[in-house]
């Protein structure tokens, strides 16, 4: 079920109608975790059975970690989690790819192995790595053991943020489940808005770029070299929007509901830098990075070099985590050598420079340059295999022949996206708040839900982040 | 309450006027006793806006750009077809007829040319209009037939209008085909921009198609059941058949203008690779046995890519080489058919 389509509107209404009378906390997210698993049963009911299994496992775990302070005790536990979490994680996602890589790898030795008719299923890799979470920091001792299954199966299943993200902290989100939480104007009025702009991010703007992305990156060989630029500068805002579209709709219904989660999203494409960058694309995920890889392999504690290979190793990872396929691979690697170079550059880069034309212009150089390696980063992400990447580089960079298509719509979303941008420079962040005191937002927020019912798309328009 | 309120105001002002340059409009239609059927309202506007960006003005009897084609007694050529003809994704003054009448003037020859397109036409529906149209406009020099693909001319299922069968024998069969929807309210929508009622209206079969049973939804195979084709039939003597019963209708010439739909854009390049070329090589010598024109408009459609690099249909807010003739689509058919008026004649 996604959050675009009218049947999730009849069930986040129906959940609504019965949360208004339900006054019990426990019968409340009973509810909850009864709708979180209708919601994703509605996509494959027998999938279900991962949910439980992670829930059940790592509920245990956690607690047994609780009990025990052996330390030879709490590693076999920990490692228990991981295996079982990982293993499934491994299964359903990866098999498949380690397969036929290593069919590839070893093809001179005629082995004929065949792949396993395996479906991914959906959010697999986000409710993974939130259940990870809970166990690593109960072992850590950063978080005492959740001593109430429901609170627990919620906290793994809720249903915003359980196919697609943001990836929530136990210890940010249980606390929450503890407490009753009356609906309120003020979450009712701060959701819907968050809601409304998240949906008219996703099908208002990415689903109509995929017009223009898809067939030009398809037949990518047909177009002109322009066109093939504008198409992946319309892919950058079209993952962008999609996914923190997504992000914001879930966040939106979680605030409706009285929870918070997290922001996700925090205007990636002002970066400038590459670290400035995942500071603020998918902070969810890159915090989990941050804190359950790149920290305990050492993280910069162990000297420059290790650091650097720390870094690797982390966003080669990350890009793994986000597709079973080389090119996803790549992707993360070659962020992580960005990073590498963000961080050599700021050891050796001269003095700040003093506030100036010089200055300016620096600081536009160093935006630019974030953004093609951003820009050229999406070339791997949106590629189907590496010939058809280096196919769409060439285009780029030497301006091939070909036809020339230039979509209005699209121009006019890169210009708007650039101008929004350029406001939010200026710190003009009363605009894109949308303050609810302001006269103008439930104006702009009901033209939004005018404009996501006019341009509906056509047919099935899946979020681009599921298949993660 | 008060400020929702006034929001709501303001954002049905907004979507109006965002309606009214930004989406398709609903075209009104109004029964025509002469012609035995549903045609577009005279002085009623049409715009595309999904594919292209044109605006049609109807005339009396549907004709696109010209307000009343029966008053006008100069000689004339009629250009019949589907929604090719019709044209609604570019400007009237863009559209074949008035391309064609624009050379024709620029040459010095009192001709000029209307065109009688809509959505889904075929050649059924132009044996059934031909004589009609003779009637109530007069001095039509010839007809040009636009067609783009083998359906057009051969028997069908059940259409909405007439139909060609071929069960149990040859039959053109008249139907009028009647627009969705009440005629009053198209002709209010279309009057006063409330485009965006309709686009709203249109989303309501999504609603009936809700789903609330949990997955994994399986695609069903259709159910093997008695076979809803027409009897298999020899085309060649259902073009035959074709040609001699439009041939009864008219004593101007007939000439087939054949319009293909090519490019296509398929694993990295446009291939003008015409899949119909083959059928349409046999229709063309059907025509010439009847005495019947044909003229391909595909020599033409591949030079003009060659020599400009352009395609003559696609626009910018569609996928190049693909859907409905753009401006230079419009003009090149419109060349086409000017010099075979010259070359030809039209007696």
């Amino acid at each position: 079920m996604l959050f675009t389509q009218i049947e999730f509107g009849v069930f986040f209404g129906t959940i609504l109608l019965a949360l208004v009378y339900l006054k019990n906390n426990t019968l409340r997210k009973t509810l909850i975790l009864a709708a979180s698993y209708y919601f994703y049963s509605y996509w494959d009911y027998r999938f279900l059975s991962l949910i439980l299994i992670s829930t059940s496992v790592d509920y245990l775990i956690g607690m047994k970690l609780g009990q025990t302070n052996c330390l030879s005790q709490r590693r076999r536990l920990l490692l228990c989690s991981l295996v079982i979490n990982l293993g499934i994680l491994f299964f359903f996602k990866y098999c498949n790819f380690f397969i036929t890589s290593f069919q590839a790898a070893l093809g001179s030795l005629n082995l004929n192995l065949s792949t396993l008719n395996i479906i991914l299923p959906v959010g697999i890799s986000f409710y993974t790595f939130q259940t990870l979470s809970y166990t690593i920091d109960v072992y850590n001792r950063k978080m005492e053991p959740c001593t109430h299954f429901l609170d627990f199966a919620v906290f793994v299943a809720f249903f915003p943020q359980l196919v697609a993200g943001p990836i929530v902290r136990a210890s940010y989100f249980l606390p929450q489940l503890q407490l009753f939480h009356p609906f309120t104007k003020e979450n009712i009025h701060l959701g819907t808005r968050i809601f409304v702009v998240g949906m008219f991010k996703k099908v208002f703007v990415a689903d109509r770029l995929a017009m223009f992305v898809d067939p030009v990156i398809s037949n990518v060989n047909a177009f002109d070299g322009t066109t093939v630029w504008l198409a992946m500068l319309a892919y950058s805002i079209q993952i962008y929007c999609d996914f923190s579209g997504y992000s914001d709709m879930a966040i939106g219904i979680s605030r409706i509901l009285g929870y918070d989660l997290n922001i996700n999203f925090d205007f990636p494409y002002v970066a400038k830098s590459i670290g400035d960058f995942w500071r603020r694309w998918h902070i969810s995920l890159s915090t989990w990075i941050r804190d359950y890889l790149y920290i305990p392999l050492g993280g910069n504690r162990l000297g420059q070099m290790r650091t650097y290979v720390n870094t690797f190793i982390a966003m080669s990872l990350c890009g793994l985590w986000h597709g079973a396929g080389w090119t996803f691979v790549f992707w993360g690697v070659w962020h992580g050598l960005a990073l590498i170079v963000n961080r050599f550059w700021d050891r050796i880069k001269p003095v700040p420079l003093e506030a100036g034309f010089v200055s300016v212009l620096v600081s536009f150089l160093s935006w630019a340059t974030t953004m093609m390696v951003v820009v050229v980063g999406w070339v791997f992400f949106r590629a189907i295999d590496f010939a058809h990447a280096t196919t769409i580089l060439e285009k780029m960079f030497t301006f091939g022949a070909g036809v020339s298509w230039m979509h209005p719509f699209v121009l006019f979303v890169l210009f708007g996206t650039f101008l929004i941008h350029i406001l939010y420079d200026f710190k003009l962040t009363r605009l894109h708040l949308l303050p609810i005191n302001a006269w103008y937002t439930p104006a702009i927020v009901l033209c939004f839900v005018w404009l996501v019912i006019l341009f509906y798309p056509k047919g099935f328009q899946p979020f681009i982040y599921f298949q993660f | 309450m008060k400020k929702l309120s006034l929001s709501f105001l303001f954002s049905v002002l907004f979507v109006w006027v965002v309606s009214a340059f930004f989406l398709d409009t609903i075209e009104p239609y109004e029964w025509n006793p002469d012609l035995e059927k549903y045609v577009r309202v005279a002085g009623s506007v049409n715009r595309e806006r999904n594919e292209g960006w044109g605006s049609s003005v109807s005339g009396v009897l549907g004709v696109h750009g010209i307000p009343d084609i029966t008053s006008i007694h100069s000689k004339k050529v009629a250009i019949w077809g589907d929604s090719f003809v019709e044209a609604i994704q570019v400007d009237d003054d863009q559209k074949i007829a008035q391309v064609f009448t624009k050379i024709s003037k620029v040459k010095k020859r009192d001709l000029m040319a209307f065109s009688v397109g809509a959505l889904g036409g075929a050649v059924v529906d132009y044996y059934f209009d031909i004589p009609k149209y003779e009637k109530l406009v007069d001095a039509i020099e010839a007809h040009f037939i636009v067609i783009n693909h083998k359906r057009d001319l051969l028997p069908a299922k059940k259409r909405r209008g007439s139909t060609f069968m071929a069960d149990p024998e040859f039959k053109f069969v008249y139907k009028e085909s009647t627009p969705k929807g009440p005629l009053v309210l198209r002709k209010l929508i279309n009057d006063l921009n409330l485009n965006f009622i309709f686009a709203l209206a249109r989303s309501v079969p999504q609603w009936s198609k809700m789903r609330f049973v949990v997955g994994p939804v399986y695609g069903h195979e259709k159910k093997k059941g008695v076979s809803e084709k027409p009897r298999s039939y020899d085309e060649s003597e259902a073009l035959d058949f074709m040609l001699e019963k439009l041939k009864e209708q008219t004593r101007r010439p007939l000439i087939f203008v054949y319009v293909p739909r090519v490019p296509e854009l398929s694993n990295g390049r446009f291939d003008f690779t015409d899949r119909t070329a083959s059928f349409m090589r046999d229709f063309k010598k059907k025509c010439e046995e009847h005495g019947v024109g044909f003229m391909s408009l595909e020599p033409k459609f591949i030079s003009f890519h060659e020599s400009t690099g352009k395609f003559h249909n696609g626009f910018s807010n569609s996928i190049p080489g693909d859907g409905h003739l753009n401006e230079d689509g419009n003009r090149l058919v419109a060349e086409a058919m000017f010099d075979y008026v010259l070359k030809e004649g039209l007696d």
